[in-house]
């Protein structure tokens, strides 16, 4: 039975819908198939560079770990065999570029950006979102991290566990701990209201 | 989304919509970074490299190679002045390759800077043809090197590759 598409493949176009699953496209590249290695890196360009502006904070950060991204991946074909969803394959090594990215540019942040860099506290009343983001800050990269994987990312927790390297267990306590600490944390527990 | 299978990692619909709102930040990839990769994969496909050899013939080479490097890297360290980089090497990670010419497109675009040894291909203009005359220099060797980056005493000085074959990057590989 042919393994099913992805249902969120995007399209480029002109370029035509590739209706092949990531295992099928990375068989066909290891046969030195480039149009298959076009059909996965359209497919996946958009979330790697979402997530490495997620990490870099910088578009121009970002764009040079989009493109060390895809050669690392180019890099592995001939040979090479996908075992996971290959957005767990990719994460950690966006994660690693964009932590490099920022030591080569001397400006090493922890935390995306937009959920630091915010305005001091006004009187003025703020939006439900900018308290979540708030509220976001202040929990620790893992914690965070975990969230993003698992509510935006829509990675399972498996999934996280292998693209982070560790047990499954942990992925679960820290995404507990996370939704803990958003429902005891005034400015969040609103969304745990029955 | 929830998953029904995940009873433990279950959260409220709006707090999910609320952070996916928050993660909706976009970035503009410029054509010209989409063509360029996808030259460099044709390019790297077509070329049909052997495949890697198995996991456990190279572990014993890649742990003698790497205590080689970390050797080397150490005399290095007491020998070296400021490292020689050759013209080419815009990213100054003494290997010219492909993502030299990623670099001078970006600087180009973003016109941070100006250097008249980027005219590459000698026309008395620093443009788009050097972008293309430098990727072409960096495709054209087998392994995609060109020049040899030197240290003050003459000794040859190339990193180990950033993204190895089989190694996720770490941060330690820009360092």
């Amino acid at each position: 039975m042919a393994a099913e598409p992805p249902v969120d493949m995007p399209t480029e176009p002109g370029s035509g819908f590739d209706h092949r699953a990531d295992e099928e496209l990375v068989a066909a590249a290891n046969r030195g198939d480039a149009e298959a290695f076009t059909a996965l890196y359209h497919r996946h360009r958009d979330w790697v560079a979402k997530l490495a502006l997620r990490f870099t904070g910088q578009p121009d950060l970002a764009l040079d770990v989009l493109q060390e991204t895809f050669l690392y991946l180019l890099r592995k074909f001939p040979g090479f065999t996908l075992t996971a969803r290959l957005q767990t394959f990719l994460y950690p090594a966006v994660k690693n570029l964009a932590i490099a990215a920022h030591r080569k540019a001397d400006r090493f942040r922890s935390d995306p950006v937009e959920l630091n860099d915010l305005p001091a506290p006004t009187p003025q009343p703020t939006t439900r979102r900018e308290e979540l983001a708030r509220a976001l800050a202040i929990l620790s990269d893992e914690h965070r991290e975990v969230l993003w994987l698992r509510f935006v990312d829509d990675l399972s927790l498996a999934e996280i566990a292998e693209a982070l390297k560790v047990p499954l267990g942990t992925v679960k306590s820290r995404l507990h701990h996370a939704l803990a600490r958003l429902r005891q944390d005034e400015r969040t527990r609103g969304y745990f209201a029955p | 989304m929830n998953r029904p299978n995940e009873p433990e990692a279950q959260a409220p619909a709006r707090l999910i919509e609320d952070l996916r709102a928050l993660d909706r930040r976009a970035l503009f990839v410029p054509p010209a970074v989409d063509e360029r990769l996808l030259a460099e994969a044709r390019r790297h496909l077509a070329e049909g490299r052997s495949a890697a050899p198995p996991w456990r013939v190279l572990q014993p080479k890649l742990a003698l190679a790497a205590c080689l490097a970390a050797l080397g890297l150490l005399a290095a360290l007491f020998v070296a002045r400021s490292p020689q980089f050759a013209r080419e090497d815009l990213n100054r990670d003494g290997t010219v390759d492909i993502r030299d010419a990623f670099a001078l497109a970006r600087i180009l675009q973003t016109g941070a800077g100006h250097d008249r040894a980027w005219d590459f291909n000698r026309d008395g203009v620093v443009d788009r043809e050097d972008v293309d005359t430098l990727a072409a220099q960096a495709v054209r060797l087998p392994n995609g090197k060109q020049a040899e980056v030197k240290d003050a005493a003459g000794e040859p000085k190339n990193r180990n590759a950033a993204l190895a074959k089989d190694r996720t990057p770490t941060p330690e590989d820009a360092s």
